[in-house]
């Protein structure tokens, strides 16, 4: 196979949500016990492969990240590799689950070529915006956009978890002091807090 | 067939104690555990969420096949958590117990556990001569004491004195200091008439008998890899390996115990945990240490012609008057000036800060009887768990979720669960485990003390927040998931009479004197405070206890 027949066949199992690492045709995808980013014996460049999603869909779940959290003084989702965390863990999903989610990523294109005439991910980010604003509304209009508010949520939520367990969310973006090796614990050094003690 | 002196089922906190006491005496000890061993020194500490394919987390499918516990990757030992699909257990549809957290591999729950240490008060021995409900314990506060002096000065403890009879004081470590938020809290508490205090734990804030100081990595979740608090394998295990008494087989899954023609109790029979092969093992004394709920399984499991209803069973009452500690509401909120301070390190002491039981005291409540403490927890943690409180997306959603971090406090109230013949564990008639052993069946139900404990608890929360100033994210008014606290007590409860116990007060079998079970399955009542220090206690006793019988000749 070249590299274009293996690109669509991942894509046409992606849909399914079964990529297969055997189709994939640089040895970077490793396997899920020793991470994704395994250097090939050969030193060819590291190129990150979906499992799950088809090429589309990763695009348009890294424009979702990214808008959900983006970048600011500190580097975003889309820095963060935040799309291949989420492939990776939808990838290991029940099928329930897995075409629950790809059911919301159709969702969100069809409401984006309906509102704007184009899948999502070729609209403006103010366009993008708008969609995920009416989404993110506790209140609203009751039936069909129930699906894209529940994958809203959803893809909210992972998000932010594979954002803020990375190391540009650790360290760069909350500056976490913890998990180092101390010799004392200093606890709370601001005297303005004190007001319990000494009574 | 060797017949040691003593053979002890379990390597958690009660066998551990047990195997250190009884082989300083001089007794020859079997020591089984159901789990592998573990290495210490391979404990995933200092590690990042990043390092690991799934953060941590596990896969989905590891998630649905072991439970989320036992799929963790930062704890990736066999047994560390016991793998749901290994060591099933049922329940009615109707009446869920998370029986999750628990473990089966050397050192048990003592690997991970949350190392909070109190007392139980004078009065949590006699709960039912106070306000007329259940049973008395069959010994007094002041028949534990010195086992709880030697306990705390053992394995250290850090801590404050308080001078409050329901936390009774006792030798502590200087204790952890305070973080911003516990100063403000403590201060909201003061305006309560509440004492809030240092939340004391086995963690070691000075060197202590050889072992070192805590170095505050945050991580006792996933194991102490220098032993700076409590565990078996860091403490009791090498004394007891020490005195040259103690043989210690793992990877022994026992299954029942075994009688002689006359039916007397010789021993237990196991299987080899990976061959599945069976085999006894014989002792003078069997000692079960199993946890509350697997020593039941293996005397419900040890029926016979001379013990049809389980072994040591004649009252009927083994496998009833099952607890769970419960959690009674919660409260998240952020405290307004610490937003957007300087992120320090918050979580590396692993340890909060306590408000002790204050109910039913001096007074008694209208509503419930016995009470509930209050935990303060807070602070920049790995992981801003607050996130999925704020609502919105993008810039503004980013900036929030960073301004609270450092702000952020949850306050929860731990309450009394009052024992019920009702709640209690039986065989289960058709589901075995992976060695084919029938697993067991839990019926567990709240009663309408633990629901008024939670109106009670629940204004209380709310009031501490608003004390201290607190902007309220979230407001939980439920009571946790029954098993979810993981402190199982009672199954084998002790007392006086033998027609309504099955162990007396030094944890030995009415039925048959050559049983003891030494966990907390012997607790006739729960106190609110956590357990571990109490059983550490229970079980040097029990054990001097048995060395003294041994003495007397009443096991040759």
């Amino acid at each position: 196979m070249n590299r274009r027949d293996v690109f669509k066949a991942t894509i046409a199992l992606g849909r399914a949500g079964l990529v297969q690492e055997a189709l994939v045709a640089e040895p970077a995808a490793a396997d899920v016990h020793s991470g994704p980013h395994q250097k090939s014996s050969s030193s060819k460049t590291l190129r990150w492969r979906p499992r799950f999603f088809s090429e589309t869909q990763n695009e348009t779940v890294t424009t979702i990240a990214e808008l959900i959290i983006p970048e600011t003084e500190t580097p975003g989702a889309r820095a963060a590799k935040v799309n291949e965390h989420m492939d990776l863990v939808l990838s290991q999903e029940s099928p329930k689950i897995q075409q629950r989610f790809l059911r919301g990523l159709d969702w969100i294109d069809r409401k984006s070529r309906q509102l704007f005439g184009a899948d999502f991910r070729q609209t403006s980010p103010a366009q993008q915006t708008s969609i995920l604003t009416a989404l993110a509304t506790t209140s609203g209009v009751p039936g069909e956009d129930q699906v894209g508010r529940q994958f809203f949520e959803d893809i909210k939520r992972r998000t932010t978890f594979a954002y803020y367990t990375s190391e540009i969310g650790i360290h760069q973006e909350l500056k976490y002091q913890g998990n180092a090796v101390l010799s004392e614990w200093p606890g709370c050094p601001h005297p303005e807090h004190h007001g319990d003690v000494g009574e | 067939m060797k017949i040691y002196d003593v053979l002890i089922v379990g390597t958690g906190a009660s066998g551990g104690m047990a195997a250190k006491v009884l082989t300083e005496q001089g007794l020859e000890v079997l020591l089984l555990e159901a789990g592998p061993k573990v290495d210490t020194a391979k404990f995933l500490t200092h590690s990042w969420p990043y390092e690991f394919p799934f953060r941590g987390v596990g896969s989905p499918k590891d998630i649905k096949k072991n439970g989320s516990w036992a799929a963790a990757e930062r704890s990736p030992f066999v047994g560390y958590y016991a793998e749901k699909s290994q060591h099933p257990y049922t329940t009615p549809a109707d009446k869920p117990f998370d029986w999750s957290l628990r473990s089966r591999i050397l050192g048990g729950r003592t690997l991970h556990w949350g190392r909070q240490s109190f007392r139980l008060a004078e009065f949590d021995f006699k709960g039912a001569s106070r306000d007329g409900y259940g049973e008395d314990w069959p010994l007094t506060y002041a028949d534990l004491a010195s086992y709880y002096d030697k306990v705390e000065a053992y394995i250290g403890v850090q801590g404050m004195k308080e001078g409050l009879p329901q936390i009774p004081d006792g030798d502590f470590l200087p204790p952890f200091a305070f973080n911003c938020f516990e100063h403000l809290m403590r201060k909201a508490a003061r305006k309560m008439q509440l004492r809030m205090t240092a939340l004391r734990t086995a963690q070691l804030t000075r060197p202590h008998r050889g072992r070192p100081a805590c170095h505050c990595c945050g991580s006792c979740g996933v194991g102490c890899d220098v032993g700076a608090f409590f565990s078996t394998p860091a403490v009791t295990l090498p004394d007891a390996l020490a005195t040259g008494k103690l043989t210690l087989r793992t990877d022994a899954v026992v299954r029942h115990a075994v009688m002689d023609k006359e039916g007397h109790l010789k021993g237990v029979g196991f299987y080899d945990r990976q061959t599945k092969a069976y085999q006894e093992a014989h002792a003078k004394v069997v000692v079960l240490a199993a946890s509350t709920l697997e020593s039941t399984r293996i005397m419900l499991n040890s029926r016979s012609r001379f013990h049809p209803n389980g072994l040591a069973n004649s009252s009927g009452v083994l496998g009833h008057y099952l607890t769970d500690h419960f959690t009674a509401g919660s409260v998240v909120g952020v405290l307004p000036e610490l937003r957007s301070t300087e992120v320090l390190n918050d979580d590396g002491k692993s340890s909060g800060s306590y408000i002790p039981r204050f109910r039913n005291l001096e007074t008694r409540h209208p509503k419930f009887i016995r009470g509930y403490a209050i935990m303060v927890k807070g602070g920049s943690r790995i992981y801003p768990g607050h996130a999925d409180l704020v609502g919105g997306f993008g810039a503004e959603y980013k900036r929030r979720i960073k301004r609270d971090h450092p702000a952020v406090v949850t306050v929860y109230a731990r309450g009394e669960p009052l024992q019920t013949f009702k709640n209690c564990v039986e065989i289960d008639p058709v589901v075995v485990d992976a060695w084919g052993i029938p697993v067991l069946k839990i019926h567990y139900e709240r009663t309408d003390n633990d629901r008024h404990m939670l109106d009670d608890a629940f204004d209380n929360l709310q009031e501490l927040m608003q004390s201290a100033g607190a902007e309220v994210m979230h407001a939980d008014k439920s009571l946790s998931v029954p098993g979810e606290i993981s402190h199982e007590m009672g199954t084998t409860r002790m007392g006086k009479d033998p027609k309504t116990s099955v162990l007396n007060k030094f944890s030995q079998a009415h039925d048959v004197r050559n049983l003891f079970v030494i966990d907390a399955g012997c607790w006739p009542s729960s106190a609110c405070q956590n357990p571990t220090e109490t059983i550490l206690a229970m079980a040097w006793r029990a054990s001097d206890y048995l060395t003294e019988e041994f003495r007397l000749g009443k096991f040759s």
